[in-house]
């Protein structure tokens, strides 16, 4: 810290006092080398096998808690983006005979444009009308695939066959790499979406959450935020999907039933709405749970919604939530008759460290923002300028239909700035 | 011509089934603000519950009629106590969306629960009534179907009674307009909560017995039906009666027709696909408000 340039470090402060934590890399690093040795020490391939399971589980889950928690869109169709993205690396690999690493971006592209496709015309919905569309796409994308009797994606029974990335080595060393490479993936997919979360755009993100109104007025684009959330969550999902298909060689529809979606559902909830690490510590404690109950099958659903149940009626917030609490007044605990003047602001921002920041942080931020943060970005912006300028432009008619899609993307800054929107018609009037 | 009389009929009966479970749906979105996944679940325990007083215990199937409706009443207000309530009123959380997963997740447990008790195999249950009605040419309609519309058209009219003139009723109405006001009133508003709850299990239950002779009794037979119930509802406009009954229909005899004329495999994709276009054009639904009017 004394190193520091003072204009660095001051940054720094004035940029945790509101609320914006810096990238844990140092220690997440620390983390994935000391869990890399896992498989080495603890020679048990069923355990191993386990492991692999809850990253990806991990990595499912903090795909979907980008949309249905941070941005508040009622997605309920991440499986069938999931099921896409592993269901297109494993036809790469079977139809035209590419190896599975090739076949990985492919899943993860098509993840990418699934998810936008699903999300797009959700836009204008509002919570549960969205939600029923997603859930709609997903069950008219699974029925497609069960309806399928030509072969190509296998139809009821799945698709089967399909390469797996490290089919070269033997099946237990495959295993070991298997888990290393969706430790390193699901460290760094948690990365990924802390930085965001805490940048301009993540920001805009959970005050688009809050008040969509008082976002648009702070400038930010609804459109341009939510599509690009729902492709970064894509293209995880993608990612998530094309692992889970080359690992265990097959995919089945069944992967997109109510089942495995009130899985992630408990698994989400009860690590934690919203927050980044909650997804990770979901997946874990649940497959944990169920593996402990592994003998009662039948049990075991409705131990983990029973558990679900508990949660929501006690701590909201989920696991990472009571983690960040506890956390906070430990340090309360321990700041006792320190430094008066900096304890204070330090411990009340460090509830929401971590957990992508709560309604009052938003605002806080958005409102001192203004006026304290010079050294920081401003808060929030908008990656275009409206298309419609004032007064000077004259030739002012976008006739290309890239213009008109700008126009459609910008409708909300417009209408907030008194303008009649260019492509929308059905919003209504604020 | 005659498949098309065919096709109509089965339109009609199925959107009859389809109206009084989607009621159930609305009624707990208009009063309680939920959308209430575990309809669906009301429905296969109804099924359950009349399964084991017909065929187990040889009682009349009108007796399981009544007994799967008070037991999916019975549940309802269960899911209500142990899903809905502790989440009411909280400052902390979305209400919306967290009901919505609480009952979805109610709906999976009982689905295991059942599974527990009764094994995940399919039980047979006899229909109401046997036989078939010759209507002209090859045109038949089983009495089954002519019993399933009248029994739903006895539910939908008791319902709109109840709505419209028992105290119970204009209780359940006030506080969907209106839950502040009503509640200065003094109608009591956490007893409505449940009334309307056991109701829409009421409606589930006996949704659930009148369509268990036409597939099967089994524990995920309510994913199918809460998933016509949301598309029904969202097309309806969430929380407009008026619209779940049209909704109903029009989403019944479009399934009949998809099924007849292209296949059954295909009925409920292209469904879901004219679902996805319609929610486009009309965000809402057909009566839906944007505006948090109610009922």
């Amino acid at each position: 810290m004394s190193e520091m340039t003072p204009a660095a470090s001051d940054k720094a402060r004035v940029a945790r006092t509101l609320g914006w934590s810096k990238t844990p890399v140092l220690p997440t690093i620390i983390v994935v080398i000391v869990m890399a040795f896992i498989p080495l020490v603890w020679r048990n391939d069923y355990i191993i096998s386990l492991l692999v399971l809850m990253l990806l589980f991990s990595i499912m889950t903090q795909s979907w808690n980008l949309t249905i928690g941070m941005c508040g869109i009622w997605n309920f169709g991440q499986l069938a983006i999931i099921a896409i993205g592993g269901y297109a690396t494993g036809l790469l690999t079977i139809k035209l005979g590419w190896s599975a690493w090739l076949a990985l971006p492919g899943g993860i592209v098509a993840g990418g444009l699934a998810a936008v496709i699903m999300v797009l015309p959700s836009i204008r919905l509002r919570g549960i009308y969205a939600s029923m569309l997603t859930f709609a796409f997903a069950e008219v994308v699974r029925l497609l695939i069960i309806a399928d009797s030509s072969g190509f994606t296998g139809g009821p029974f799945g698709l089967t066959g399909v390469k797996g990335l490290f089919d070269n080595l033997s099946s237990s060393w495959s295993l070991r790499a298997y888990f290393w490479l969706s430790l390193v993936l699901c460290a760094a997919v948690m990365l990924l979406v802390h930085r965001m979360m805490n940048a301009p755009f993540g920001m805009g993100l959970v005050s688009l959450r809050e008040s969509i109104r008082f976002s648009i007025g702070m400038g930010i684009n609804r459109r341009v935020q939510f599509i690009m959330a729902t492709l970064i969550s894509g293209l995880i999902a993608g990612l998530a999907g094309a692992l889970y298909a080359t690992f265990y060689h097959g995919i089945t529809p069944s992967f997109m039933g109510l089942g495995p979606m009130g899985l992630l559902v408990i698994m989400v909830v009860v690590g934690g709405l919203g927050t980044v690490r909650g997804p990770i510590i979901g997946a874990f404690a649940v497959t944990i749970l169920s593996e402990l109950l592994r003998d009662t099958v039948m049990w075991r659903l409705v131990v983990q919604g029973a558990l679900l149940l508990l949660v929501l009626a006690f701590w909201p917030a989920g696991i990472d939530g009571l983690l960040s609490r506890s956390l906070a007044k430990l340090r309360v605990w321990m700041n006792v008759g320190q430094q008066e003047g900096e304890g204070g602001p330090q411990v009340a921002v460090a509830t929401a460290e971590g957990s992508a920041v709560t309604a009052t942080a938003v605002t806080a931020s958005a409102d001192t923002g203004m006026a304290v943060s010079a050294p920081v970005e401003p808060v929030v912006k908008s990656p275009e300028p409206p298309v419609v300028a004032p007064a000077p432009a004259a030739p002012a008619k976008p006739a290309k239909k890239v213009g008109k899609f700008k126009a459609w993307l910008n409708a909300d800054q417009l209408q907030a700035d008194g303008q009649k929107p260019g492509g929308a018609k059905g919003d209504k009037k604020t | 011509m005659e498949t098309l009389v065919q096709a109509l009929i089965s339109g009609l009966v199925f959107g009859a089934i389809y109206a009084i479970m989607t009621m159930g749906l609305t009624l707990v979105y208009g009063c309680l603000r939920t959308l209430n996944m575990a309809q669906g679940a009301f429905g296969m325990v109804g099924g359950y519950a009349a399964w084991v007083i017909t065929t187990d215990m040889g009682a009349p199937p009108i007796v399981g009629l009544f007994v799967g409706a008070l037991a999916a009443a019975g549940i309802g207000i269960l899911t209500h106590f142990i899903s809905i309530k502790p989440l009411v009123g909280r400052k902390d959380i979305d209400f919306e969306m967290t009901a919505y997963i609480s009952t979805l997740v109610v709906a999976i447990m009982f689905s295991a629960a059942i599974i527990l008790l009764f094994g995940a195999r399919n039980k047979a249950i006899d229909p109401l009534i046997e036989g078939r009605l010759k209507v002209f040419g090859t045109v038949t309609v089983a009495w089954q179907q002519i019993a399933v519309a009248v029994v739903a058209f006895i539910c939908l009219g008791g319902l709109s009674l109840m709505l419209s003139r028992t105290r119970q009723g204009l209780s359940i109405m006030a506080v969907a307009q209106q839950f502040d006001a009503a509640k200065l009133m003094g109608v009591p508003a956490g007893r409505v909560y449940w009334v309307t709850m056991a109701l829409a299990g009421l409606l589930g239950g006996i949704a659930g017995v009148l369509l268990a002779p036409l597939y099967f009794v089994s524990p995920s037979a309510g994913d199918l039906p809460i998933l016509k119930g949301l598309t029904v509802a969202v097309v309806a406009g969430l929380g407009s009666i008026r619209g779940t009954i049209y909704a109903a229909f029009i989403i019944g005899l479009i399934e009949a027709l998809v099924a007849t004329y292209v296949g059954s495999l295909w009925a409920l994709p292209v469904l879901f696909g004219l679902i996805v276009v319609f929610m486009i054009v009309r965000p809402y639904g057909l009566f839906g408000k944007p505006e948090e009017e109610r009922l």
